[in-house]
């Protein structure tokens, strides 16, 4: 069937990365850089520290693609195996640390990357359902349109213009209730 | 601007600002280029590590471990799918179960011994229940019976939550109920979870080396080892029978039914999952907190009701009130408690009751005193002394932090249902009341590391200033324990 649109879901990349084209697993990278430094920022608040993990949930996925039951479901999927990354990275820091501050975890931006209200829209985002949370990690991290966003996770722009919706509610409750 | 314009702004604003990096697809594309796929999934290769451990800790076969290792070298793939002798050790199941990041259990409970008021018998309850551990999220059905001289009356409730929020769903009386507990209790609530859920397909560990592979069968395509047991419970007296479908390779439970023996010497069908699930992909919104269309809201996600850290076991009598509020067994059998006590007729500040306290040293003497557990339901006689660990405070109120040794060998796990409160009470006029009082076994601490997450996270909770008491460490309270176990 032909189809007007140039972008490719994220199924039919997998499949074509599982088929031996190595490149499309590129387009993946590209397409879900900031969704994943996003996840691995909230969980270590350090931008270097991200960026390595970024790139090891990155190869960690390569390497385990073939695991993937659902090629739909690559989005969720790297962003488990990103958060699974940060929290082991987590856990060699606080084994490394000192013994009084194993406790608590690292203290978020260190490198004064995120402010706090950003800091907090960040907890937030990373807290949505799995499906709102990745349309919105694709609409506004990643800049893409609604319609190649429903073409990226094989939704209609309905489904995706509905989760999209019920995530800004879910993030307006959360951000107006009083910090805790 | 519009409140969704407002969020729009702030979510682009903060993709800004997570920024990109230009050399990481070339890096990723660099790191790959030499890397063919994964032989295999990662389940496997996490167990190919449990099966090495549990040859080498396997008491008949530790001694051939070096030479098996060696065979193994060479030969790995076609012991694990051919070979005749399991690959695991049924005892190891539920540490392999316990593992699970998530699990997932879909089936039906029966209630073969019971009839409702109308004679007929109770239909069977559904069960799907998923545990997110990492994520501290659930969805729950629980079922309470209340037995009168009619019959059997069953309440179906299910909590689902969602790592924030959770709802109580009342499906037989249709109502819910909407709570707002932190971080942390959503993750002790999880792993509290994980573990009865642990003990109610395992039974009594002890047990288990009982159990004989009885046959295979085939599920979906794939060969499953049988196994069958019996459990007796000497706290209830009664005796369970359990059939476990294993996978050959790794010993990863795929199904299990469980008997229950009546009165008559029969065996009823307690419970039937069909489907176990380790580590698999959650389905869309699971944990989405829907109430049923007709269901009585109680009240709302806007008016939640703040949960504080609670075993949901405190007692009132007249102005008196103990609080117990957590409760963990280490892994030597001694039990730490965090316990508030107040009468509420009195004017004076706990403050001085607190004051010179030692750590291992004697408790605090608040109004009703819980000096001593004992196992509940257990056969045996043993008390457990307490000692004072730390206190901390919470919104004006003291609490105590407690270590209770037992003074001789304590009951396993499987062997009792909790701990029965021994308390005194520290009043001018000693109250003629009797005070019931049980808590949960808890969860297991078993390593410095749960220690940390657990025990400083729950004093961390019940303190104004989010922190455990700087003097508790795990080396220090186990040290604590056996130096009172030699007194």
């Amino acid at each position: 069937m032909w189809r007007p649109c140039t972008v490719q879901s994220d199924a039919e990349l997998v499949n074509n990365v599982l088929g031996g084209d190595k490149q499309a697993f590129g387009v993946l990278v590209k397409r879900y850089e900031r969704p994943v430094r996003a996840v691995a920022l909230d969980v270590l608040g350090d931008y270097h520290l991200a960026t390595d993990v970024s790139q090891d949930a990155f190869v960690t996925a390569y390497e385990n693609l073939p695991g993937l039951r659902k090629p739909v479901a690559f989005g969720p999927w790297l962003m488990k195996i990103t958060r699974r990354r940060a929290l082991d990275c987590v856990r060699r820091k606080r084994d490394e640390a000192p013994l009084e501050s194993v406790v608590r975890p690292p203290t978020h931006n260190p490198g004064g990357l995120l402010d706090e209200e950003k800091q907090w829209l960040l907890a937030a985002v990373v807290k949505l359902p799995k499906g709102e949370k990745q349309v919105v990690m694709l609409r506004y991290f990643a800049g893409h349109s609604v319609k190649d966003i429903a073409e990226i996770v094989g939704r209609s722009v309905g489904n995706v213009t509905k989760q999209l919706s019920r995530a800004h509610k879910h993030l307006r409750n959360i951000l107006e209730r009083p910090e805790k | 601007m519009t409140d969704k314009e407002i969020i729009e702004e702030r979510l682009e604003k903060l993709g800004q600002a997570i920024g990109s990096d230009d050399s990481l697809v070339e890096n990723v594309m660099s790191c790959i280029d030499a890397k063919p796929f994964g032989e295999t999934k990662r389940i496997k290769k996490l167990s190919a590590k449990l099966i090495a451990r549990r040859i080498i800790m396997n008491r008949f076969t530790k001694f051939a471990a070096a030479a098996a290792i060696i065979v193994a070298a060479v030969l790995s793939i076609t012991i694990l799918d051919k070979s005749a002798t399991p690959a695991y050790a049924v005892t190891d199941l539920p540490e392999l179960f316990e593992q699970a990041k998530v699990i997932h259990i879909q089936g039906w409970q029966y209630f073969g011994g019971h009839r409702m008021p109308n004679g007929k018998k109770i239909p069977p309850v559904e069960i799907d229940n998923w545990i997110d551990l990492e994520n501290g999220r659930s969805r729950y059905t629980g079922t309470g019976l209340s037995i009168d001289k009619n019959g059997v009356r069953v309440t179906v409730a299910e909590t689902i939550s969602d790592g924030q929020y959770q709802v109580n769903l009342n499906h037989t009386e249709r109502y819910a109920t909407f709570f707002k507990i932190s971080d942390y209790q959503q993750m002790l609530d999880t792993h509290y979870r994980l573990n009865m859920m642990s003990t109610e397909i395992f039974g009594d560990l002890n047990q288990l080396d009982n159990f004989a592979k009885v046959g295979q069968e085939e599920i979906d395509g794939v060969e499953y080892d049988i196994w069958e047991g019996e459990v007796k419970h000497s706290v209830a007296k009664h005796a369970d029978r359990y059939k476990y479908w294993l996978l050959p390779s790794t010993g990863e439970l795929r199904r299990v039914r469980a008997w229950t023996k009546l009165a008559n010497g029969q065996w009823a069908l307690h419970y039937e999952y069909h489907r176990v699930e380790h580590d698999v992909e959650l389905p869309e919104e699971i944990f989405t907190m829907e109430v049923p269309e007709g269901y009585e809201l109680r009240n709302t996600m806007e008016t939640a009701i703040l949960q504080e850290l609670d075993d949901g076991g405190s007692v009132h009598c007249g102005s008196l009130t103990l609080d117990p509020r957590t409760s963990f067994t280490l892994s030597d059998g001694s039990v730490i408690l965090g316990w508030h006590s107040v009468d509420r007729e009195s004017q004076k500040s706990q403050a001085e009751l607190f004051e010179g306290l030692e750590f291992g040293g004697v408790l605090p003497k608040l109004p009703v005193e819980i000096w001593g557990l004992k196992p509940s339901g257990w056969t045996g006689d043993i008390t457990y002394a307490g000692q004072h660990l730390a206190y901390t405070q919470k919104g004006g109120k003291f609490i105590e932090w407690s270590l209770y040794v037992p003074e001789s060998i304590p009951p396993a796990r499987g062997e009792m249902l909790g701990y029965d409160v021994l308390y005194r009470f520290n009043l001018e006029e000693k109250p003629k009341w009797i005070i019931g009082c049980t808590l949960d076994y808890g969860i297991q601490i078993k390593t410095e590391e749960y220690f940390d997450k657990w025990v400083l996270g729950a004093m961390a909770e019940l303190s104004d200033d989010d922190k455990a008491p700087e003097n508790i460490t795990y080396e220090r309270v186990l040290r604590l324990a056996e130096q009172i176990r030699g007194r």
